[in-house]
């Protein structure tokens, strides 16, 4: 109602301003004409008024004043933004200061709100709580309680990186993380499943040496990709109680492989978005190496996303059958029972 | 903020005296009639005027507008000057309104004199608005411009600009009743 009144006044004011006299709108709006009219009779009132106006010899001398302040200053002073000069960025300390104290341990009646204050104090707790947790957890291993921070710390480092290059030395920092923490896991032996990435150098045929890491093979292990010595390779294992690692998914990754079906490195079962860029943890960038997965998150859907059929050496089921873990309600002739249960395991244990 | 006044504005920046000018003739008038309706003063208006220009050199370099016309800047200075000025002065009307009007422009000293008369009415009318009612009847009725610039200058749409109008309309016929200013 207000506003269509409002409305209405603009649009007298306008036929007002063109020319029309104050009866000719209020016979417009007769409805409003009792309250439209003194507020018309104002603004035309107003309007009749001559426009004050200087004297041209003061706006002259104005002028005159204003450019000779112009030409006294400095011209490189005007140019550019100074850095902020030594008295107000000492204000701008002490204000923060006097807020701070004032948050932290002013009077209630005096500064802010007990409430406000209480949340700050709350928030200020949460984040030295929060910034001790991360270290502690620095040295954490899968199975303790902080390996989950240590994890999540590391993905929002590489989230947060956005140069190129910052980022791959932070990539190949964490698949070397990885590596040494299969090695103390080991010395450990605590039985947990550990994912890595590392170079083939050696293959026997029950034990292979992965960047000096033995790992034993199996007939239950599935193999992607065809896997030779001096391949950059990325291994899912479990440890054993007598301290050695049994291989159950061993992948070759130095060929060109579909970006999403990079797992990336990791020694749990989770290695969730943007792990390593297998060309990055190889500084050495050999020249078989060609393949540069991008980040992505651990697809969901397996059946979907995984590497075609591949050679399976010691599988039981012959060289061409799939390898990758598989959706429950496929048969897609994955592996045998046993197997196939194994990789649901597995898969389970990622989500 | 117009790009124009963008391009002004940057080049007053760099020191150049054209710009500088340019802003100062096509800001004047605006600043003078609101500082003259706040002091009811000729001269005085005139000095603090050519003061706000000379603030505005002082402080153009760290001018960034976020997007507002410079106008809105200068009648943020000319609004503190005239604090300032009635801050320190004791007398509050300097100049009697006759000697004012000696000091006036020749011409047709009859007609002079009911213009006088009829700024003084409404000067003083408008100290009864508040700072935004003032300033939407400034900038709406004596500079006559259109709501989609008030809105601009005062930072504020349009809607709450003819609210804002409705109200100031309202307080502005009240007090000029009260000071008579319909009588002649």
């Amino acid at each position: 109602m207000n506003s269509d009144f409002e409305l209405v006044l603009e649009d007298c004011l306008a036929r007002q301003r063109a020319g029309a006299n104050l009866e000719d709108c209020l016979a417009l709006y007769p409805a409003q004409a009792e309250v439209l009219s003194p507020l018309l009779l104002a603004a035309s009132r107003v309007r009749t008024i001559s426009k004050p106006e200087a004297r041209p010899e003061a706006i002259q001398a104005g002028r005159e004043l204003v450019l000779a302040a112009l030409a006294a200053k400095d011209t490189t002073h005007v140019f550019s933004n100074p850095p902020i000069s030594k008295p107000r960025f000492s204000r701008y300390i002490e204000r923060i200061f006097t807020i701070l104290h004032t948050i932290l341990f002013g009077k209630e009646n005096k500064g802010m709100k007990f409430v406000l204050r209480l949340a700050f104090d709350m928030m200020i707790i949460l984040v030295i709580g929060l910034g001790l947790t991360v270290n502690a957890s620095a040295r954490s291993l899968p199975g303790d309680s902080l390996y989950g921070v240590k994890r999540t710390w590391e993905e929002l480092q590489l989230g947060f990186t956005l140069n190129e290059q910052a980022r791959q030395e932070l990539q190949t920092q964490m698949t070397e993380e990885r590596r040494q923490e299969v090695q103390q896991l080991l010395k450990l032996r605590r039985p947990v499943i550990v994912e890595f990435e590392g170079d083939l150098q050696s293959i026997s045929a029950e034990e292979w040496v992965i960047d000096g890491i033995r790992v034993r093979i199996q007939s239950a292990t599935v193999f992607e990709g065809n896997p030779t010595s001096g391949m950059h390779v990325w291994i899912r294992a479990q440890i054993q109680p007598d301290g050695s690692l049994v291989a159950q998914l061993v992948r070759a990754i130095n060929q060109p492989q579909p970006a999403f079906s990079n797992p990336g490195p990791g020694v749990t079962s989770t290695p969730g978005p943007g792990q390593t860029p297998w060309k990055t943890s190889m500084p050495g960038n050999p020249s078989w190496y060609t393949y540069e997965p991008t980040r992505m998150p651990w697809p969901t859907d397996w059946s979907t996303h995984m590497p075609q059929p591949t050679y399976m050496p010691w599988s039981t089921h012959g060289p061409r059958q799939q390898s990758g873990p598989s959706d429950n309600s496929r048969n897609d002739g994955c592996c045998d029972h046993n197997q196939k249960r194994d990789h649901n395991h597995m898969r389970d244990r990622h989500h | 903020m117009l790009p124009d006044e963008t391009i002004l504005i940057q080049r007053a920046q760099r020191g150049n005296q054209e710009a500088v000018t340019a802003i100062y003739d096509q800001y004047y008038p605006a600043v003078f009639t609101y500082i003259f309706y706040r002091v009811s003063n000729k001269t005085i208006a005139e000095d603090l005027t050519a003061e706000v220009f000379l603030r505005m050199i002082a402080k153009l370099p760290d001018f960034t507008g976020n997007g507002r016309p410079i106008l809105a800047w200068l009648y943020t200075i000319a609004r503190n000057l005239v604090i300032d000025y009635y801050r320190n002065s004791k007398e509050r009307n300097t100049m009697p309104l006759e000697e004012s009007l000696v000091a006036g422009e020749g011409g047709h000293p009859a007609k002079e004199m009911d213009d006088r008369l009829a700024q003084e009415c409404l000067s003083k009318a408008l100290l009864g608005l508040t700072e935004e009612q003032r300033q939407v009847i400034l900038l709406k009725f004596v500079d006559d411009r259109e709501i989609s610039e008030v809105s601009e200058i005062m930072g504020k749409n349009e809607r709450a600009i003819r609210s804002l109008q409705h109200r100031a309309l309202a307080a502005l016929h009240r007090a000029m009743g009260k000071e008579r200013c319909y009588e002649f």
